[in-house]
């Protein structure tokens, strides 16, 4: 089963526009959605996972027309929205439980158990009574999470699960989501890269509300081999370096600046070559550098 | 610092849209109101008691009231500024940005509070700029009077704000301050807005409480009660030209709730820090977190579930949402917090059962009902208004909405379950009231529970308070914003009490509304009940509707704004919902129908205006009638057949008529109420009918052979009255189930009726027609040809056979000729023996009687029944005892009693008089037949008994003698039967028990005359004025007695009903009676006759100093100082100082507890001369003293009656 994206636009009533012509196909497994923070990731994944219309287009799941037939497609989703709350005076085990009944698992048997099941695979067993008002942020999202997985979805949906997560929690739920998706849907939006190349089989990046690439995240590592340069400035030169030549990413390594230069050729001789990764892919398609070489600049936040 | 975060707070309100909408909301409020109080929309409405014609719309007495009203409704207002103003910075997280910053907390505090407070400030100056601007403007209107609106003075406007509003503004804003910055929490804010509320309400009912008047008006913290005992009392005068004072009142009330406030805000200053928590708010954080990845399963292993999708498990998932929501508000600590306040509300105030003249009646189910609801509502409404947006908004404020929003649950299931959980609360609500009242009769002693009748009751509110539920949560759906949501709720609630004013009467577009239910325990909800449903049927259906377009508009995902919510909505119509839509439209439509066909086809619709323009066309029609020479009524006879089931009755019989003129009749002028199927009308003689108007029901017929002087002609009639499906809102209440009781005026009148006149001023301008003075001048001779009670008979003889169903007893004035029954109708045969007025009634019901009997001294028994309702046994004796002692007193000293008997009839509690007929009494069952007296409490007023005893009285004062249609009459029937029951229950009760009475009277004298809407007489020229005529009377003649001697008194009396008893026109007036009165008075007291008959006389006395010292024999010497002055008052209330140099009651007092209760006890008494200013004065007492001063037991008229005794201090 594939999740179709056709020609999806939408434009906020503030004049934002979010998403423009949006196509993508999302087969089963892992599908990491990359950009940075207002790229439109939230408003596509929020679209898909029926809680907001668009202006114009489709998405399709099988045969499924998600803006026609909401109630069939919430039956088959499970959403982790990038930011949830919960009720702070009930038990972990209570909220689930009744999430479960609303995803239609009405034999309190089976709800028993898999509710059981579920807070065993997040970790959240031992404290399954405990109010949710005391869980920490790790805790919480992994709660999210088995919500999400409730009722056997075939399409997930997970809008920034790791921001604020410690490592050792990151780590834990990325065995999860990678285990979860072997055999359904599972779109993860993210602007860290790292979570992307260590789960994801397909990947787009999107920035502004457009998607700049797709495809697979060696494939696309591959494409790149051969352009990406590396020299360590002094801070004050980085002005003059971005002027001279497209840089996609500068940061402080031991004191000094490395920057990442993105070229047919090597720019000069300071440069050495790198063997790029994920990360050099995704700044040089963001920057525009693979398109037309441009200097990057600091985006407008675009608030979705 | 301070002043850096004052200016930022006022600079980002000012950026705020809700500051503006705020002062445009009290702006357009204002301008409504005094748009209606300077009568913009028809009829002048009256805010805050000044309803003199003469009262300015823009004087300060009106201008205080209506800002100090207005600010009230403002305290949301405030909670939402003033609550938000630390709040905010939780709310948006920005806390621990301030909170690390190195501000003071002084600086911190202080300037968001004084910078909201200014700004709080700004909003309300809204209502003082809304004020001048509608004075401005209203003046162009046509309808509105050229003299409504006086010249612009600043300081009418900074009083109420220095007095009412700021530190009003000063006690809540610190209020919600303290509880936004501490807990955190804006529910918690709100819950202090009901708390205020509570506050008032509580000092409300205590206001009943006549004695602790200073507690009352300390006890509001809104300073309401100060302001009205304050201003109480004005006149048109004085309300004209005072404003607001520093009275006691004020100035001890403000002082304390700012002091309040200030006490509130240190609280707040020191419970408060730079936590990142609020201190209450810690949150147990869980403490072990498992190692990562120990015991977790390698393998993801789900089990398999199945999921089910069917309308029946969504039913089930909606029941198992509503649970939940239901839980989830019974069990929050406001809900719990705003139930306990409203308990105690109920439970304050509900110890107060049916309160009259300070006496509480017995705690029946009815009354329990009346009260508690009443009090009730109000927290419902806060209830419903608070908890749609907290249920609408539930998901949302949790951050959950997206994972709820993302669920595979239909989109009926969220809506509906809050709203059934919503309605639930209701249920409970409702069960709490009942409770209560059963609650509150058990702690009484009374143990009649009418369980299913609290059921009914309560059961019927139910589905009012669902209805608004179900409007609550739309509003809360549409606006999308919970504070939005709530403002627009207030507003409705508002908008609903002033619909009617601005001309929305129909109750077909008004929402949820009803053509009431009163409950009666003999009728029970009667023929009430039918209609009642028929409405909530309508608006239920509509409700419906409003329900089915918040579900449609329901905030599903992110899409939030209403236009995409509509596009959302047209697309998710389905089948079901087309169904519910054409179901219910349908039952909207045909139960709209049926009432508009009840209300404006079988009758026709007639609105307040459209009556008043009815009234305006019969004057102008046939006025030029009124001084044609008529025949007048000399003898009754009819058949009256009451049919209470159908609610029919018929009138067959016939009048005779007799020119008393010395002219000829040619035609003869009838009225008849238009709802009258005419079967027969007409003349035993040859005549023919000139005019028939049926609009006005007015009929001119032309006797074939004029009348001649001295001659009589027979008028045949028949005359049958249906009732037709119903009117609007007061249908007949006359003929019932059980209880009827229609009197005289639904039989023809003779010639023109000038009582169908409009008689208020301003309608009478708004319809074309010159002012009209409301009786004739006391001297006018012409008028004096007729009794003011009718101008087409004098006495007439009378007889009528009366009939009804088996189960019940007819009755009329007369005696019991025979009694039959015939086809399954039962027949009463009565006749008068002697002549009475024209004034008759006719009272069905399914009575008990109670007889007993009343011999004279001349040996002639008098019959006295009371036919009652069955379970109102309570106060039978106290009646029969009461028209014993009556008849004792009046045969003895004023004139024989022309009747054999004496009858007392309960009907339903619709009305709340008794009315004198001859030898009848109705007397309405919520008046006296269920009041608790306590003979042993000083402070309770046996007034079944009094009631009786003035019912009684009018057999002498209205129907032996009788006033002509002139100024003053009543003065000689209702005054007259005050005063005969006052001295029947002086004798009873003794002096000491009347005194409650008589502060009651004068309380009530004193409140009448500020409201006057036209002018203030002289009790010898009242003009039917019932506060001169029974207030001020009561309190005059009880003082004449006591100054002239009540046997002297009562001998002029007798002299009086001698004289005039049963006379032809021209009647007597107040004249001819005041001669007797001045015949009876010695010279040295004719000022009091001026002063308390022929002016209006007001004493201002107080006792400023009082020392005792302790004499060598064991008596007390006790000095004294008093400050006395007279007023002369006029028409209008304007004051002018009068010479002083009267007797007047000096006393020393002591208190005494006589049958366990405190009474103060004179120890001295005597009248002694009194003049202007200060007088010393000095008594020796046995005893030792309390209290001196004078006037102690308040003969005189005098405002401040409390200052008029001195505790007094004693020397050793």
């Amino acid at each position: 089963m594939e999740l179709v994206i056709q020609n999806l636009s939408k434009t906020y009533p503030n004049g934002v526009q979010a998403l423009k012509n949006v196509n993508l196909t999302i087969p089963t497994g892992m599908f990491g959605l990359l950009g940075p923070n207002g790229a439109g990731k939230s408003s596509l994944m929020r679209t898909i996972a029926t809680l907001q219309e668009a202006d114009s287009g489709s998405i399709r799941l099988g045969d499924l027309d998600v803006f026609k037939e909401k109630d069939e497609m919430r039956r088959v989703l499970g959403y982790l929205p990038q930011e949830f709350g919960v009720y702070p005076k009930v038990s972990a085990e209570e909220l689930l439980d009744h999430f479960a009944v609303l995803k239609g698992i009405h034999n309190s048997k089976e709800r028993k158990e898999t509710v059981a099941a579920l807070l065993q695979q997040t970790n959240l067993y031992e404290v399954r009574k405990k109010n949710l008002g005391g869980y920490s942020g790790g805790m919480k999202q992994r709660f999210g999470i088995a919500q999400a997985l409730l009722g056997n979805p075939k399409i997930i949906i997970v809008d920034e699960p790791t921001a604020g997560l410690d490592p050792a929690e990151r780590n834990r739920f990325h065995n999860l989501l990678s285990e979860i998706g072997e055999n359904i849907i599972v779109i993860l939006s993210t602007h860290i890269v790292d979570d992307v190349s260590d789960l994801c089989r397909n990947m787009a990046i999107i920035n502004k509300g457009e998607v700049l690439l797709t495809g697979e995240p060696l494939q696309a590592i591959d494409e790149m081999q051969g352009q990406i340069w590396r020299k360590f400035i002094k801070k004050e030169e980085l002005a003059q370096h971005q002027a001279e030549h497209t840089v996609i990413s500068s940061r402080l390594y031991a004191g000094k600046t490395i920057i990442h230069v993105y070229a047919q050729d090597r720019p000069d001789i300071a440069f050495e070559q790198v063997q790029p990764d994920l990360e050099d892919v995704y700044f040089a398609t963001i920057s525009g550098a693979t398109k037309k070489p441009q200097r990057t600049q600091a985006e407008p936040e675009v608030m979705a | 610092m301070f002043f850096n975060i004052f200016l930022f707070e006022l600079k980002y309100r000012l950026k705020r849209p809700a500051t503006y909408i705020y002062f445009a909301l009290f702006f357009l409020m204002t301008v409504l109101v005094v748009f209606g109080v300077a009568g913009v929309f028809g009829n002048p409405i009256i805010m805050g008691g000044g309803s003199s014609t003469s009262l300015k719309s823009n004087s300060p007495y009106q201008i205080s009231m209506i800002i100090t009203i207005l600010s009230w409704f403002g305290i949301l207002v405030t909670s939402a500024i003033m609550g938000n103003s630390v709040y905010r910075d939780f709310e948006h997280k920005t806390h621990a940005l301030f909170f690390t910053s190195p501000i003071s907390k002084w600086g911190y505090l202080g300037g968001r509070f004084w910078g909201s407070f200014v700004i709080a400030l700004l909003v309300f100056s809204g209502m003082a700029f809304g004020y001048v601007f509608a004075s401005a403007v209203a003046p162009l209107f046509p309808s509105v009077p050229a003299d409504k609106f006086g010249p612009f003075n600043l300081m009418f406007y900074v009083m109420p704000y220095l007095l009412v509003v700021i530190p009003n503004l000063l006690f809540n804003g610190a209020i919600f301050f303290t509880l936004g910055t501490l807990t955190r929490n804006m529910l918690a804010v709100y819950i202090g807005s009901v708390l205020i509320l509570v506050l008032y309400g509580v000092a409300g009912a205590f206001t009943e409480e006549l004695d602790n008047e200073m507690l009352v008006s300390l006890l509001d913290p809104m300073g309401a009660s100060a302001v009205y005992f304050t201003t109480r009392y004005w006149t048109a005068a004085e309300q004209n030209a005072l404003f607001l004072p520093f009275s006691d009142f004020l100035v001890y009330n403000r002082l304390l709730w700012m002091g309040v406030g200030l006490v509130l805000l240190s609280f707040c200053f020191w419970r408060f820090g730079f936590s990142f928590f609020g201190a209450e708010r810690k949150v147990r954080r869980i403490k072990k977190d498992n190692a990562l990845g120990v015991t977790v399963p390698q393998k993801l292993a789900l089990p398999k579930v199945g999921q089910e999708f069917s309308f029946a498990k969504s039913f089930g998932q909606y029941w198992k949402l509503t649970k939940l929501e239901f839980k989830g508000i019974v069990r929050s600590v406001y809900f719990i917090a705003i139930l306990a306040a409203g308990v105690l509300f109920l439970l304050s105030a509900g110890s107060q059962v049916g309160k009259m003249y300070d006496t509480n009646t017995f705690p029946v189910t009815s009354e329990v009902l009346n009260i508690l609801s009443g009090t009730f509502a109000l927290f419902i409404l806060i209830i419903i208004t608070f908890y749609s947006g907290e249920l609408v908004w539930r998901e949302r404020d949790a951050r959950m909405n997206q994972l709820y929003d993302a669920l595979p649950i239909p989109n009926w299931v969220p809506f509906s379950s809050k709203l059934t959980a919503l309605m639930g609360i209701q249920v409970i609500l409702m069960a709490v009231i009942l409770v209560c009242g059963v609650l509150l009769q058990a702690l009484k002693g009374y143990f009649n529970f009418e369980i299913s009748l609290y059921l009914k009751d309560l059961g019927m509110q139910l589905i009012g308070f669902w209805l608004m539920c179900v409007l609550a949560m739309l509003v809360q759906v549409l606006v999308n914003n919970k504070y939005l949501g709530h403002f627009i709720m207030v507003l409705y609630y508002l908008a609903n009490i002033f619909k009617g004013q601005l001309g929305f009467e129909h109750l077909l577009y008004s929402y949820n509304s009803s053509p009431g239910r009163p409950y009666s325990d003999m009728n029970g909800f009667g023929h009430f009940i039918g209609p009642f449903l028929l409405y909530k049927v309508y608006w239920g259906a509509f409700a419906v509707l409003l329900a089915l377009a918040s579900n449609l508009l329901w905030v599903r995902g992110t899409e939030a704004n209403i236009k995409g919510r509509f596009k959302l909505a047209a697309l998710q119509v389905k089948r079901s919902s087309l169904f519910v839509l054409g179901a219910s439209s349908a039952v909207f439509l045909v139960s709209g129908g049926f009432i508009f066909y009840n209300t404006n086809i079988l009758h026709e619709y007639q609105d307040s205006d459209d009556l008043e323009k009815l009234s305006a066309k019969y004057e102008k029609t046939y006025k030029k009638y009124e001084d044609l020479p008529q025949p007048r009524i000399v003898d009754v006879y009819l058949e009256t057949d009451l049919y209470p089931k159908e609610r029919e009755f018929r009138f067959k019989g016939y009048y005779w008529l007799k020119n008393k003129t010395n002219v000829a009749i040619d035609s003869v002028h009838l009225l008849l109420d238009d709802n009258a199927v005419i079967n027969k009308l007409e003349f035993a003689r040859p005549a023919k009918t000139v005019l028939y108007d049926k609009e006005m029901g007015y009929h001119i017929f032309q006797l074939a052979q004029p009348l001649s002087p001295g001659d009589s002609v027979k008028l045949n009639l028949d005359l049958l009255y249906q009732t037709k499906g119903y009117k609007r809102r007061s249908y007949n209440t006359g003929i019932v189930y059980n209880g009827t009781f229609i009197n005289s005026q639904l039989l023809p009148h003779i010639g023109y009726q000038d009582g169908f006149e409009l008689s208020d001023d301003d309608s009478r301008r708004k319809n074309g027609l010159p002012p009209k003075e409301r009786m004739a001048k006391v001297d006018d001779l012409k008028a004096r040809h007729n009794t003011y009670l009718g101008n087409d008979a004098d006495w007439i003889t009378f007889e009528t056979v009366v009939s009804t169903v088996p189960d019940q007893i007819a009755l009329a004035p007369g005696y019991l000729q025979k009694e039959w029954t015939k086809d399954g109708r039962r027949y009463f045969h009565y006749k008068m023996d002697s002549k009475i007025l024209n004034f008759y009634a006719f009272l069905s019901a399914d009575y008990e009687v109670k007889k007993d009997k009343w011999i004279g001294t001349d040996g002639k028994p008098v019959a006295i029944e009371v036919y009652y309702q069955k379970g109102h046994e309570y106060n039978l004796d106290r009646m029969i005892k009461g028209v014993k002692k009556s008849l004792d007193y009046y045969t003895a000293n004023f004139s024989p009693y022309q009747h054999r008997q004496v009858r007392i009839l309960e009907f339903p509690g619709y009305a709340t008089f008794a009315q004198s007929f001859p030898n009848t009494i109705p007397f309405s069952e919520s008046i006296g037949f269920i009041a608790d007296v306590d003979d042993k409490d000083p402070e309770d007023v046996d007034y079944p008994f009094y009631v009786t005893a003035h019912e009684v009285a009018h057999q002498w004062w209205a129907h032996q003698v009788i006033g002509g249609d002139v100024q003053g009459s009543t003065l000689m029937s209702e005054t007259m039967s005050q005063y005969a029951a006052l001295m029947v229950m002086k004798k009873e009760y003794g002096p000491e028990r009347m005194r409650k009475f008589l502060k009651h009277e004068m309380d009530q004298y004193l409140i009448g005359r500020a409201g006057e809407r036209k002018k203030e007489l002289p009790l010898y020229l009242v003009e039917n004025q019932q506060y001169i005529h029974y207030r001020k009377g009561s309190v005059v003649m009880y003082a004449l007695a006591d100054y002239i001697g009540e046997d002297k008194l009562n001998a002029a009396l007798k002299e009086y009903v001698q004289q005039v008893a049963f006379q032809q026109a021209p009647f007597t007036n107040s004249i001819e009676f005041m001669t007797y009165i001045r015949k009876a008075t010695p010279d040295s007291l004719q000022y009091l006759v001026d002063d308390m008959f022929e002016s209006i006389t007001l004493y201002e006395n107080k006792a400023t100093e009082a020392t005792a010292a302790k004499q060598k024999d064991g008596s007390y010497k006790v000095t004294f100082t008093v400050d006395a002055k007279k007023f002369k008052a006029d028409s209008l209330g304007n004051e002018t100082l009068a010479k002083l140099h009267d007797y007047v009651d000096v006393a020393v007092m002591t208190r005494k507890k006589i049958d366990g209760h405190w009474q103060d006890v004179p120890l001295y008494m005597q009248k002694q001369k009194i003049k202007a200013g200060l007088n010393k004065l000095e008594v020796t007492v046995k005893e030792k003293p309390q209290k001196a001063g004078v006037d102690p037991f308040n003969k005189l008229i005098d405002r401040n009656p409390d200052d008029n005794m001195k505790d007094v201090e004693v020397k050793s």
